[in-house]
Order: structure tokens, then sequence, then C-alpha cells
């Protein structure tokens, strides 16, 4: 079998730069089932991401190689940029797969991808401070935004910072929303008749996820009600952060700590009936709350990023401002309203059918056949 | 002794300029309906707006008066509406950077600036203006989240002030057909003839779709503000070989919900400027099949495929996703069902609970002692 052409795909972290342990965000699983669809549509497909220069392989036949330059600076890497497009001399095709690695040049044939914005936080501020470093962050992401010949965002909010930051733009732009497999998430067969009301905070325990609004909210509810429990289900970013969450949820009857393998994933769905996105920023097309919705949870989500392209509010979730007082409320209303609960519920995973994973595969194959050719 | 508590609001033309004329757009409905809920909350309500000179209106009791400045100096008008008024409500995000009257709220229509073609230092300003009305307003009402999303990406302290309140249709006057019958799928275009709104992609597809459906119409509701575009249109129909599938006309807003009923499909092909469009919300509670582009807040009423059609805004993505609803007549069926359960969701009751409980917490009681 002759292949279509070989495509390179570069990263920032696939994994950790020592190349040990795999990140397992939503952002790879993304770029597994991004490289499995290359390789249905007959492409060869190689990896590069900075590393001490180690090589893997991250399937069989795909070549994960690493690249020992470090240093990024305005959020871009241009020395490994560099890199990989001096190496790169071997493939036909290239995707970025996170939109400032285009800067500041990029192979003829190239798409890039945005998972969403992620500076949308106020300490932000503080990372590119006066308003010079910001124009050239500015004229930065102008480079790579061009470069490539598509941008693929997973959600509208991406497109319209840029649009209304470089009017014009929007012809670069296809909008791929995130997918979720509806085979494996679906919802459960029987009603639970164990009189709880299980919440679930199925994300990683950082602050913009809304940690701490999500731990808050809980620490109340379960005061004020027997019958609630909150289930916080994924991984801190280290090892002392999830050794005080252990202890935090000891000292509280109805509140537990833990984290699942992916594979394990939709069966915690199934025995939840709320779900939290309670995210204050950096936040895309969510796969967490889209693999609530295909599960049939009632979901809370907040209005952030590419969450309004997935709930409407009050017709397939709740799409709240994410403040403690307010997921409060919101988990209240739905833990004591069981048909609206239900509506909700129903709602989203009808909408979810519509996020599919074979849907995802279209559209991203009808970009990639107008690019690499 | 009773008195009312009193809220001036501040529009740029809710008459025409010249006092005489109802202007018909969006926010103008908008402001109308906000006028009733907050003298129904028993606020006292008068309006200040832009004039050619200085004239007042009475209209449903409510006083409307133009400020003749603004034919010189829209700043010297801004001014003079803040002198003689107290609480104040902008009814959209003032063009000029000005000092804001504090504790006032100001409504955010969408943003409104992502057009090609813009001068260098158009954007910057763009921005500057969104940061002025932030930082002056108690806090920013949106009709969408894209707007609050773009805020946030640049000012992300001064987007914790904006609340989103979609906008809403009445669904007990905006109703489907009992039933669509026969197998002529006619197309509407709701929209004014403007180059924003999208109208040239909506021919330029339309004219194919007549030639490769002859079960195929289009229907043009469309505004009659800009005769010159009116006569470009009528040139174009006297053109087109299919020119008896095509219905050309001007509504009122008390006809358009038949006109909504007696269509298949409903098209907003907006380019840009677009917040969550009454027209939109409007089709969809009519149970009209939507196609819509991607842009601004209508991508928050429409998911792909589940009660709509989103495409890019390119008249090649409109004649493709025309082509296919007329062909799948079952999927069509299905976009329509979940149209109106979805505008059910933006009801006109859920919008005037939102806005009692803001003009509540910003401008007290209404009736206070």
């Amino acid at each position: 079998m002759v292949a279509k052409g070989k495509v390179g795909i570069l990263t920032t972290n696939y994994y950790n730069p020592d190349g040990n342990r795999i990140i397992y965000g939503g952002a790879e699983r993304y770029g597994l089932e991004l490289t499995k669809l290359l390789l249905e549509l007959e492409y060869e497909v190689a990896w590069w991401q900075v590393g001490t220069g180690w090589q893997k392989e991250m399937l069989p036949g795909v070549p994960l190689y690493s690249i020992p330059e470090t240093g990024d600076n305005f959020q871009t890497c241009p020395r490994l940029n560099q890199s990989f497009y001096e190496q790169a001399v071997q493939v036909d095709f290239a995707i970025y797969f996170v939109t400032f690695l285009a800067y500041p040049q990029v192979l003829e044939k190239s798409i890039s991808i945005s998972h969403g914005i992620f500076w949308d936080y106020p300490s932000f501020d503080a990372v590119i401070p006066t308003e010079e470093l910001r124009r050239e962050r500015l004229r930065r992401l102008w480079l790579a935004f061009n470069g490539p010949r598509k941008i693929v965002s997973v959600d509208t909010a991406t497109i319209q910072w840029a649009t209304t930051t470089w009017p014009g733009l929007w012809h670069k732009f296809e909008y791929i929303p995130n997918f979720v497999d509806l085979n494996l998430f679906s919802p459960s067969e029987q009603e639970r008749k164990d009189g709880k009301i299980r919440v679930l905070f199925p994300r990683r325990l950082t602050s913009v996820r809304g940690i701490n609004e999500a731990a808050r909210a809980a620490e109340i509810l379960t005061k004020k009600y027997d019958n609630l429990e909150f289930h916080f289900v994924g991984r801190a970013h280290d090892d002392n952060l999830e050794k005080e969450m252990v202890r935090w949820s000891a000292k509280h009857p109805n509140i537990y700590y833990y984290w699942k393998a992916p594979q394990d994933m939709p069966h915690v769905y199934q025995n939840v009936d709320i779900v939290l996105i309670p995210s204050k920023s950096t936040e895309g097309t969510s796969l967490s709350c889209l693999e609530a919705m295909a599960a049939g949870c009632a979901v809370i989500t907040s209005y952030v990023g590419g969450l309004p392209n997935l709930i409407i509010d009050d017709y397939n979730g709740l799409l709240i401002r994410p403040t403690a007082a307010n997921l409060t409320a919101a988990i209240e209303e739905l833990a004591f309203n069981h048909d609206l609960r239900k509506r909700l519920g129903q709602k989203a995973r009808e909408v979810a059918a519509n996020f599919g994973l074979e849907k995802w595969k279209r559209s991203w194959a009808k970009v990639i056949g107008e690019v690499f050719k | 002794m009773f008195t009312e508590e009193k809220i001036s609001i501040l529009v740029p033309n809710l008459l025409t300029w010249d006092g005489k004329g109802l202007v018909t757009g969006g926010v103008e409905r908008y402001v109308w309906q906000l006028i009733d809920l907050a003298r129904e909350m028993g606020f006292a309500v008068d309006v200040h707006q832009n004039g050619e000179s200085d004239w007042q209106r009475e209209i449903n009791g409510i006083i409307i008066r133009g400020h003749g400045l603004a034919a010189i100096s829209p700043e010297a008008a801004l001014q003079e509406m803040h002198h003689c008024t107290e609480r104040v409500l902008y009814a959209s995000i003032l063009l000029n950077p000005a000092v804001y009257k504090s504790g006032s709220v100001v409504i955010s229509h969408g943003v409104w600036w992502d057009a090609e073609g813009s001068t260098v230092d158009y954007v910057p300003n763009m921005f500057h203006i969104c940061r002025n009305a932030l930082q002056g307003a108690e806090l920013v009402v949106s009709c969408d989240y894209n707007f609050l999303n773009v805020i946030r990406a640049v000012q992300p302290v001064l987007a914790q002030k904006i609340e989103v309140i979609p906008n809403f249709v009445d669904v007990e006057v905006f109703y489907p057909a009992p039933e669509r019958k026969g197998d002529t799928v006619s197309i509407l275009f709701p929209r004014r003839l403007d180059y924003c709104r999208g109208a040239d992609l909506f021919l330029r597809a339309g004219r194919e779709i007549l030639a490769a459906f002859p079960n195929a119409s289009l229907h043009l509701a469309v505004d009659r503000n800009h005769p010159q575009l009116n006569s470009q249109l009528e040139q174009w129909l006297q053109q087109q070989e299919h020119r008896e599938r095509i219905i050309y006309g001007t509504y009122s807003f008390e006809e358009m919900p038949e006109v909504y009923r007696a269509s298949d499909i409903a098209v907003i092909p907006t380019r840009f400027s677009e917040g969550t469009s009454f027209s939109c919300l409007e089709a969809l509670a009519s149970g009209c099949t939507v196609v819509a582009t991607d842009v601004g807040g209508l991508t928050n009423l429409i998911f792909d495929e589940y009660n709509g059609l989103l495409i890019p805004p390119t008249a090649e993505a409109l004649k493709k996703a025309l082509g296919r609803l007329i062909s799948e007549p079952r999927l069509r069926h299905r976009l329509a069902k979940h149209a109106r359960s979805t505008a059910l969701a933006f009801s006109h009751q859920k919008w005037r609970s939102r806005w009692a409980e803001i003009l509540h917490r910003v401008y007290g009681n209404g009736f206070c002692r």
C-alpha cells in the first residue's frame, strides 16, 4: 500500500518532556483520534514534540520524535518551530497541533488547531504585563494564524475573538466542535433507587476548572442535606494537591475524591445525576461536558469558551456564571427537581448525538481532503 | 407620599432623528420591551435620543426627547442628556468614548466590528470603546455569550461585569403551521438588505437552488430603508429565469408570523455584527428549518444538525446546505421539530424575569417612599 503522503504533527507535550509520563487530557485524546483518522485515510503519520532527544512510538507505525529545544516567549516556540521545519523535509503535510506553534513559518500545506481561548484569566495580565509585549504577542499570533491554509477551531469563541481582533480572518477557520464516542458514553439503563443524589466534578483539579467553587458548593450542600453526595474525579497537576484533596474529602461525609482511568469514566457518569463543568476560563467544547451529556446527566456548566456551543440554558443543561453561590443554587435546584433533571438529561443526550465521533471524523476528513492534496 | 423612581433610557434613535417616524430594528424592539417591563415594575421612564433639532414627543405616555446637538456633536448631545437626567440606562454601547454615569446598566447587542475591510486603527478603537463601557458601567447586559467570550479574552477582569440575557421570542405569536403539506419547499430570507446580513449570499445561492430544484421557491421579506438597494434587487429579479418562483415583499411586524409559517426553511446568512438574532429565534419558534452562519450569537442558538444547520458565511456552503435540506425532507422535519422545542427555552417570560431582577438590583424597587 502506498500512502497518500506523510503528515508531520508538531505539538508541545504529548508526553512530559522527559518522555516518562503520558499527559492524558482532552488535547491528547484529540491527538490520538486525529492520528487514527489520518491512518484510516491512508496517510503516514509522525509526531514531534519538546524533549531531550528520545524517540517513541505513539501508535504502531507512528513515531514520536522529540526536539531538544526549550524556551518559549510571548507564548510561542519559534525554535521548536524552526527545528520541526528543518526536520520535516521528509513530510508532505503538516499539522500544528496548537495555533501558536505555527509561528513563524509553516509548511506550505498545513493546518493548525485551536483548542479554545486559553489566556482569558485575570493573572494572564502578569504573564505579558505591558502594552508593548502584548502587541508583540498579537503580532506573532497574527503570523501564526496566517501561515496555515486552515485553522480548525473546536469552538466559535476562538473564531469570534480572532475575527474581532483581525476582521476578515474568518475564512481561515473551520469550526469543528469536539466529539464524544456515543457507543462508550450512554445513559444508565436503570434508575437508581437508593434515594441519593450524586453530583460529579469530572475535571482536572485546577483553579480555571472551577475546583474551588465546586468544593465550596459541596461543603455547603452536604452540610445542609444528607442525601447529596459529591464525587470529585480527576487528577491534579502534582501529588501534593492530590494528597490535600484526599485529606479534605476525608473530613467531609458524602464528599469523595478519587480518579479513574479514561476507560472507566463511562461507568462513573452512569452512576451520577448531576455533572458540574464550572470552568472559569481556558475552555473549548469540553470533552467532559460532551461525555456527561451523552450519558444523559443533567449538566451545570459555566458560560465560558465553547460551553455555550453545547448548552442552551434551561434546555439541555444550565449555563451559569461560575461563582460558588450560583453553583450552589443551581445544584440545589436540580437536586430537588426530579422532572427538570430528567428533562435536561434527556435533551442533553439528544443534543450530544450530534457531536458523535463519526461526524467529527467526517468534518476533519473534509478539511484534510481540501488542504492535503 | 409615593414617588416613582425614574430611569432615563439613552438610545441612539428610537425614533427617526426628526422625531416623526418609528425606527424598527432589533435594538429598538428591545428598548420598547424594556420600557414596558420597567413601567410595569413601577419605574417612571423617559427616553433621550439623537435628533436633528430639539424636539419632544409622547408615545403611549412615554416622553421621548430628541437632542438637536447630536447633529453638530454627538459628545455634546451626550453631555446634555447626562445633564438633564438622573439614573440612566444605556440601550447600546456608546460609540464615542465617554464617561458613563455611575450606577448604570449598558446593553451590548453583540460584537459589531468583525467586518472585513476595516482600517488598521479601527479594531483597537472598538476594544477601547468596550473597555470604556465596562469600566463605566455598573454592569453590562449582553445578548449573547460571544461578546462575553471576546471581552474575556482581552479584559478578563472587566468581563466579570457582563451578564448574559439572550434575546427572546414570543412563542405564542410565533408558532408552527399546523402541517406543512405538498412537496414544494419555500425558502425565506427574513432580514434587512444589508451586506452584513448576507443578502447577496442568499441571492447567489438561491438562484442556483431555483435552477436545480423545480419544487423550491424563494421568499425575500426585506426592508425598504435604502431605496437604492431595493431598486438593485428589483433589477436582479427581472433578470431571473425563475422569477415566478420568487416572492419579494416588505411586511409589518404583525405580518411576520404568517410569513414564517408559510416558509419551510429560513436562512440567516449573517457575515458579521450579529447577536442572538430575533429573526433566527422567530424562525425557530415558527418551526422553520433554519440555516444560520457560525457568526456571533447565532452559535448560541443553533446546534449543527440538531435544530438547524450551522455553516460558514459563503454562498457555496449555503447552496450545499439548502440542497441537502430540500433533498432530505426527513432531516428537514427533524430539525424543524427541534427548532420549536429549543425556541421555548428563549421565552419572553424568561427574558422579562431576568431583566426584572437586574433592574431591581441596580435601580431599586420602582415604587419607593
